[in-house]
């Protein structure tokens, strides 16, 4: 496993090695599910701040099996990227998706050809894979699931002198942020296993000095998607089994 | 939700469990309906140690079995099948295996080379829907995950052992490996069902056999079966 790209604005001096809790679940998630990654894999993971003019990546991780792989990983993460009303990639319907790709690119011969391709096709499985390849190559585009989109809000408490009472007092102050999280390498729905256990194990180590924060994730567009709503609720991903709310969690 | 079939040997012992069998489905229909197609099937049967059916359920959506449930429930029939579903290349090889081994297994060129294909490493994740269909319309066997079966020992209050097969065949949620998580989850359900009914019984089950196909063996962590 090598890691072929890091950057922590979140915590300048912490190198790759403070990332060495979620490094290990990666490898012992890949490790123990290794038969079904015959050709490799790759995990991108994204913090954005979303600061109104300038959302900005804070934090960024891409690593991939010692043999490379898992190619749609950089794809899912560039759709979460070009499409923020997506919470995730995955989508088997050949239609909708025409319609999606209607809405963000500028009509032009060749997304008309491609698009009149998927609305000729019943389902995924129908289109002829030359559409998909051009359209992972050309627009950075796929209908595969395993790329994941957490909204995020970090609540960070400070003691501070409040400046009209001239008293100290706990001050607090709220951010905004969000995680795209893309695993590729094996079957779709084992992507989403995979990538929902990183998920699982960033939260717990979220980079940075968190004595002092309350960091809450919503999940609630995630359990929309019934395959995902699956792997929340069965998967022991997130959450008690017996838990059925559609409400926000707070991991 | 519709009960298809119901059989029994002793009506009166079994009737209440497939009564409260047919709820705990229910129930599980309803939960997870975003991710059952229109024509699911659940079969849940119980065997004695001569594989003779004593106890059979069968609910679905419809009045009817899908072909893919019987083609599992067929593939299921072969003595060394535990698990139905092929999603690596280890399973893959050991399913093929076993049905070349059967004896009048008769191949034809078109369905051997299906077979054949399914036995190349490289072939695994690119068989598409349409292989497995034509298995199942060559042979009767379909693939695909949502078949598992499960021996296991019942002991009663005297002491005396029995030696039991559990089946049980789900088909009909649109992601295919999870057919066997609900295999796995009505299995989990009759375990419960079965310890309350049958108060003076305990029953040990080797869940060893399934646990070499990787799908099942991670549902099985999940799902919190116990093999006692």
């Amino acid at each position: 496993m090598k890691v072929t790209y890091y950057q922590n604005d979140i915590d300048p001096s912490g190198d790759q090695n403070s990332q060495s809790p979620l490094l290990l679940k990666i490898a012992e998630l890949t490790d123990q599910y290794g038969m079904q990654l015959p050709d490799g894999w790759r995990n991108a993971i994204r913090i954005r701040k979303l600061e109104d003019d300038n959302p900005h990546n804070v934090f960024a991780l891409d690593v991939e099996s010692d043999i490379g792989g898992g190619e749609y990983a950089n794809t899912k993460l560039s759709m979460l990227e070009q499409f923020p009303e997506l919470y995730y990639t995955g989508e088997h319907n050949t239609v909708k998706f025409a319609i999606l790709l209607d809405k963000r690119f500028a009509p032009d011969s060749t997304i008309g050809r491609l698009n009149q391709e998927l609305r000729a096709a019943r389902t995924t499985a129908q289109v002829n894979p030359t559409i998909w390849e051009e359209l992972q190559r050309k627009y950075r585009v796929t209908h595969w699931y395993g790329g994941i989109r957490i909204p995020m809000r970090i609540t960070n408490a400070c003691w501070s002198t409040n400046t009209r009472r001239g008293q100290e007092s706990w001050d607090t102050h709220t951010d905004s942020y969000e995680i795209l999280l893309a695993f590729s390498g094996a079957k779709e729905w084992m992507d989403v296993y995979i990538a929902l256990q990183i998920f699982k194990e960033l939260s717990h180590n979220l980079p940075g000095d968190r004595k002092h924060s309350r960091v809450s994730y919503s999940l609630t567009e995630l359990y929309m998607d019934p395959l995902i709503n699956f792997h929340l609720r069965n998967m022991g991903t997130l959450i008690p089994r017996k838990e059925l709310s559609y409400a926000t969690n707070q991991v | 939700m519709q009960r298809i079939k119901y059989e029994a040997d002793n009506t009166k012992h079994f009737s209440p469990i497939e009564a409260d069998l047919r709820r705990a489905i229910t129930r599980l229909a309803v939960r997870d309906r975003g991710l059952f197609t229109n024509d699911w099937t659940a079969q849940i049967q119980i065997k004695d140690d001569n594989n003779n059916t004593f106890f059979q359920a069968v609910y679905g959506e419809n009045d009817s079995i899908s072909r893919e449930a019987i083609g599992k429930i067929n593939l299921l029939s072969l003595p060394r099948v535990s698990c139905t579903g092929v999603n690596d290349r280890i399973t893959t090889y050991n399913l093929c295996e076993i049905i070349l081994d059967k004896d009048d297994f008769g191949i034809s060129e078109t369905s051997g080379d299906l077979i054949q294909q399914l036995l190349s490493a490289d072939m695994v994740y690119e068989l598409g829907e349409s292989a497995y269909q034509k298995i199942l319309k060559e042979y009767g066997y379909y693939f695909r995950d949502g078949g598992i079966k499960i021996s296991c020992k019942m002991i009663n209050a005297s002491g005396a052992t029995e030696k039991r097969i559990i089946q049980i065949v789900f088909h009909g949620c649109f992601a295919t490996q999870f057919n066997t998580y609900y295999a796995l989850e009505i299995f989990r359900l009759l375990q419960q069902i079965l310890a309350r009914h049958e108060e003076g019984n305990s029953y040990e089950y080797d869940l060893e056999p399934l646990r070499k196909n990787n799908t099942a063996d991670l549902f099985i962590r999940k799902t919190g079966i116990a093999e006692a």
